[in-house]
């Protein structure tokens, strides 16, 4: 019911009122933050040589030097090891000592360089679902290296992301792997076209999309249209390189017979090589239009085969027919050869066994991405040597499709000894990937495998363990020094280095922060 | 017939007591207390009676036959608070079918109550519990400038809304300013601009002062020989009039400075006293202002760049207002991020936080938003046996909540 008061007063003799009781702040600001930011050292890193002296090195390499020494030259780690590791001249020597030295970390699924901010379409480069089949969407055509979300990112140790252009439709194209530096994209990309990402689950579409019976079927008849345009494009080359003897062989065969000819008769070969010329005409002819429109008139194809056959007899066998080229199956084939990495986005458990169903028909290197149910399967992943790209670790039982949520779904992969990497899946806040290494920790999973997941574990499932993840002699010198338990958050990151060049540990929300702090 | 009746009896009586879970008196031994309101006390114990915390302290003599729980090894902390939660209006797993948080009908809904819309079956409520939360304000969303009233709850594990409700807490209204109100009630035909935000809410205000002159008038003239008839009866006004009068502690949605500061204008021409900004992604711009007004602020530790409007969220925020004297809650606004408020508070120290001030964000700087600091917020004698019981310090990346109790009741353990 109505309160009835005695308001009678005006508002603004109230605003007056509370303007002088106002409570003046008495506080000073005299809790002035210090950070501090790494821009300029004592020791001149330009050269591109330089040592890492005295730090605890954690290799991911089954090996951890206390006091090690790290040699860096154009942009590679040339050596790594102990006190034994002497610090040749002209290589500026760095004094990390008390601090950890980790290989950068890697998150194994990000929208870095995508999105700058989410609600913003102008700003945000992630695929939509018009066409639910699109593989041939490259996530490395979108990114921006300018993006104000990559120092972030790096500042925190992260140096290197999987970016995913989005789990929209069916296949939504291919991930790329960049380092977080770089002026240009291609300065930044270690691997154009890294995997091959397949979303399974409730992330559907309309029309026959809206089920999953309807998805599964569209996904098979996809690969097998794949299968079919690889077998196509095998045979092409079989017939395309018998073409090529055969040719040689008959162009061989010419030479020796107009060399007998031009020494039998010089008069009589004239008219007849001005006849094969006209029948060469015509017959490139026919192949043009057969190549050119699909639906090439019976007469056509007819009249083909028979200048064909014209030309058989003649011994000049025709080139085969390329299959016309397919930018969409053209992107799977490299699936369907195991080469690239697929995908596959699965939360529940029977999308996860869709996923096995799929690696085992068309041979494909299947990796989980996300599987929240994973770890109710967990010995079969093992057994079948399916990786999983786990998380975020706080995925929620908040959609039907991840009622099974599990903070230790990581701990239960691990301990049935399953490949897994640890993700954020974010853009803004990928700078929180040793946190959730760390929560994993907390629920169960060991703290090594915790830091293998986020390192060695993630380029191995991405494909670059050869170059990237952990600290070894010829691999690239992606390198952060870490003051404390890199995991912890209340660790901090010193310094940070990728491809051998330190980073400024600068960001456009410390420009904020610097522009509004209190000053004395 | 009469046993039957007796039986009826007995059985609607028992229905009438069961209810309640009783507290069982208990103390908590050898364990790191983190009492908020003092030092922390290495092998502390806290006695729990009746519900309340009875003593505190290094050498406390608990009465014999008192249960003992050995907390060697253990943090112990205040239940976390939390000031912006939508647990049960927008209940797990995610369904149009759920969503009750945001009555978009109109722009000002003050009328619309949280608690006529809580689905107490949520799981989150029990993940909640098992991250050593206690008590949160459940909210309407941000889609209308003013999305109704709050509800501030216990998260007991109890059966019906009335037992969960914090009793005696003050009533709450959310409002929102920025993006979502415009972006939302464009569709609606209502608003479109900030300029529309402003004068919406406005108006607002303005009708509940005439409805409040009416009805003033109304009451002194009804005994007299001028008597006018009586108004209509208006639910949003009287909501409102309530704003106006200071019986409603009012939360804001707000981002950028300048809706932060629009919003500051409004209050000030209405004279109405805000409680706090929620989000407040840029109130680091606006500091003194803020701490010259004693508005607190709830924020997040580091998200940002979802919208235009939180591209300049910075994580130091939080470190910046408290510095500043500023109450700061570190607030989920999901069912996720409840789960995990300490780990949260643990990277608003990464960004220059000190520890104490990332305690009192999770407990007396919020139980002052919520106007509840009387009852909860600290480990203090008197005030409710609201606990949470971690394995390490709770700003540890491995720590994990082992026990939480409400009024003394545990409602949660780790198996």
């Amino acid at each position: 019911m109505i309160s009835v008061t005695k308001h009678t007063e005006y508002p603004r003799r109230k605003i007056e009122k509370m303007k002088q009781s106002a409570r003046v702040s008495l506080l000073k600001p005299l809790c002035l933050l210090i950070i501090t930011i790494h821009g300029l050292h004592a020791e001149d890193t330009r050269s591109g040589k330089f040592a890492l002296v005295g730090g605890s090195v954690v290799t991911m390499a089954g090996r951890t030097y206390e006091a090690g020494t790290i040699l860096v030259d154009e942009g590679k780690i040339i050596d790594v090891g102990g006190s034994e590791v002497d610090v040749p001249f002209k290589y500026a020597k760095i004094d990390v000592k008390g601090f950890s030295i980790l290989p950068g970390l890697i998150d194994s699924n990000t929208h870095l360089g995508l999105i700058e901010i989410d609600m913003e379409p102008d700003s945000r480069e992630i695929s939509k679902i018009d066409d639910p089949i699109m593989p041939q969407i490259r996530a490395a055509d979108g990114i921006n290296p300018a993006s104000s979300l990559i120092p972030v990112a790096r500042i925190n140790g992260i140096t290197t992301a999987m970016v995913n252009p989005g789990e929209n439709g069916l296949f939504s194209g291919q991930g790329a792997i960049i380092d977080l530096a770089g002026d240009l994209v291609s300065d930044m990309l270690v691997e154009t076209s890294a995997v091959i990402l397949l979303n399974l689950g409730d992330s559907g579409g309309g029309g026959s999309l809206s089920s999953r019976m309807g998805r599964m079927a569209i996904i098979r008849e996809t690969f097998q249209r794949a299968k079919e345009y690889k077998a196509h494009k095998d045979r092409f080359s079989e017939e395309l390189s018998r073409f090529e003897k055969k040719r040689k062989m008959a162009a061989e065969n010419t030479r020796t017979s107009e060399k007998n000819a031009a020494s039998a008769d010089k008069a009589g070969s004239k008219d007849e090589s001005s006849e094969r010329k006209e029948g060469e005409t015509k017959k490139s002819d026919s192949t043009a239009a057969g190549n050119g429109a699909g639906a090439s008139s019976k007469e056509d194809s007819s009249k083909k085969e028979d200048s064909g056959k014209d030309l058989a007899d003649k011994e000049e066998p025709l080139p085969p027919m390329p299959p016309s080229l397919d930018l969409k199956l053209e992107s799977l084939v490299r699936a369907l050869d195991g080469k690239v990495p697929v995908f596959v986005r699965a939360h529940r458990l029977d999308d996860i066994l869709r996923a096995i169903e799929l690696k085992r028909e068309y041979k494909l290197n299947v990796v989980i991405n996300h599987g929240t149910d994973a770890y109710k399967v967990a010995a079969q992943l093992a057994k079948e040597g399916i990786a999983v790209v786990v998380g975020p670790i706080n995925t929620q039982p908040d959609s039907f499709e991840t009622l099974g949520a599990s903070y230790a779904n990581a701990a239960k992969l691990s301990e049935a000894g399953v490949l897994f990497s640890i993700q954020t899946e974010d853009d803004h806040n990928v700078r929180n990937l040793p946190f959730m290494a760390g929560l994993a920790c907390a629920n169960g999973l060991d703290r090594d495998e915790a830091l293998r997941s986020i390192t060695i574990n993630a380029a191995k499932i991405l494909g670059i363990d050869d170059r990237y993840g952990s600290i070894e002699k010829g691999k690239v010198a992606n390198l952060i020094v870490v003051k404390g338990d890199v995991l912890q958050p209340r660790s901090s990151i010193e310094r940070v280095f990728i491809r051998g060049k330190e980073i400024a540990l600068g960001s456009r929300q410390l420009e904020l922060y610097e522009k509004f702090r209190p000053r004395n | 017939m009469c046993v039957k009746s007796v039986t009826l009896v007995l059985l609607v009586g028992a229905l009438i007591w069961l209810p309640r879970v009783h507290s069982e008196d208990f103390a908590i031994i050898g364990a790191t207390l983190l009492p908020v309101s003092s030092d922390p006390i290495e092998g502390g114990t806290i006695y729990v009676k009746n519900g309340k915390i009875e003593a505190i302290g290094q050498n406390i003599q608990v009465p014999e036959g008192v249960k003992t729980i050995d907390g060697s090894g253990r943090w112990v902390m205040p239940g976390i608070i939390d000031t912006h939660s939508h647990m049960g209006v927008y209940p797990w797993p995610w369904a149009e079918a759920h969503a009750d948080g945001n009555e978009m009908i109109h722009a000002l809904t003050p009328h619309v109550r949280a608690e006529d819309a809580v689905f107490l079956e949520d799981p989150a409520f029990e993940r909640a519990r098992a991250g050593g939360v206690t008590t949160v304000q459940v909210l309407p969303g941000s889609g209308n400038l003013q999305g109704g009233q709050t509800v501030v709850l216990k998260l007991r594990s109890v059966n019906t809304l009335e037992e969960m409700k914090f009793e005696g807490a003050p009533r709450g209204m959310k409002m929102a300013f920025g993006e979502n109100p415009k972006r939302v009630h464009v569709i609606r035909d209502q608003i479109m601009s900030r300029m529309g935000n402003s004068a919406v809410m406005r108006t607002g205000f303005r009708q509940a002062q005439e409805y409040r002159a009416k009805w003033e008038q109304y009451t002194i003239l009804q005994d007299t020989d001028h008597p006018v008839s009586r108004p209509d009866y208006d639910p949003k006004m009287e909501t409102l009039v309530d704003v106006l009068d200071g019986k409603i502690r009012v939360h804001v949605h707000c981002y950028r400075k300048d809706d932060l500061l629009a919003v500051l204008r409004i209050s000030d021409e209405f004279g109405f006293k805000l409680a706090s900004f929620q989000h407040g992604l840029e109130c680091y711009k606006i500091a003194s202002e803020l701490a010259k007004r004693d508005i607190g602020v709830a924020t997040w530790a580091d998200w940002w760049g979802f919208k235009l409007e939180a591209f300049d969220g910075i994580p130091q925020n939080a470190a910046l207002l408290a510095n500043a004297g500023i109450r700061v809650n570190i607030h989920s606004d999901s069912s996720d991020g409840v789960q995990r408020l300490f780990h949260e508070a643990s990277k608003a120290i990464r960004y220059g936080m000190n520890e104490d001030h990332a305690l009192k964000a999770l407990t007396i700087w919020p139980a002052s938003m919520l106007g509840v600091e009387d009852r909860v917020g600290s480990l203090d004698v008197g005030k409710d046996a609201d606990i949470a019981v971690f394995s390490h310090h709770p700003f540890d990346v491995y720590t994990l909540v082992q026990q939480t109790f409400i009024d003394g009741v545990n409602v949660y353990s780790r198996k």
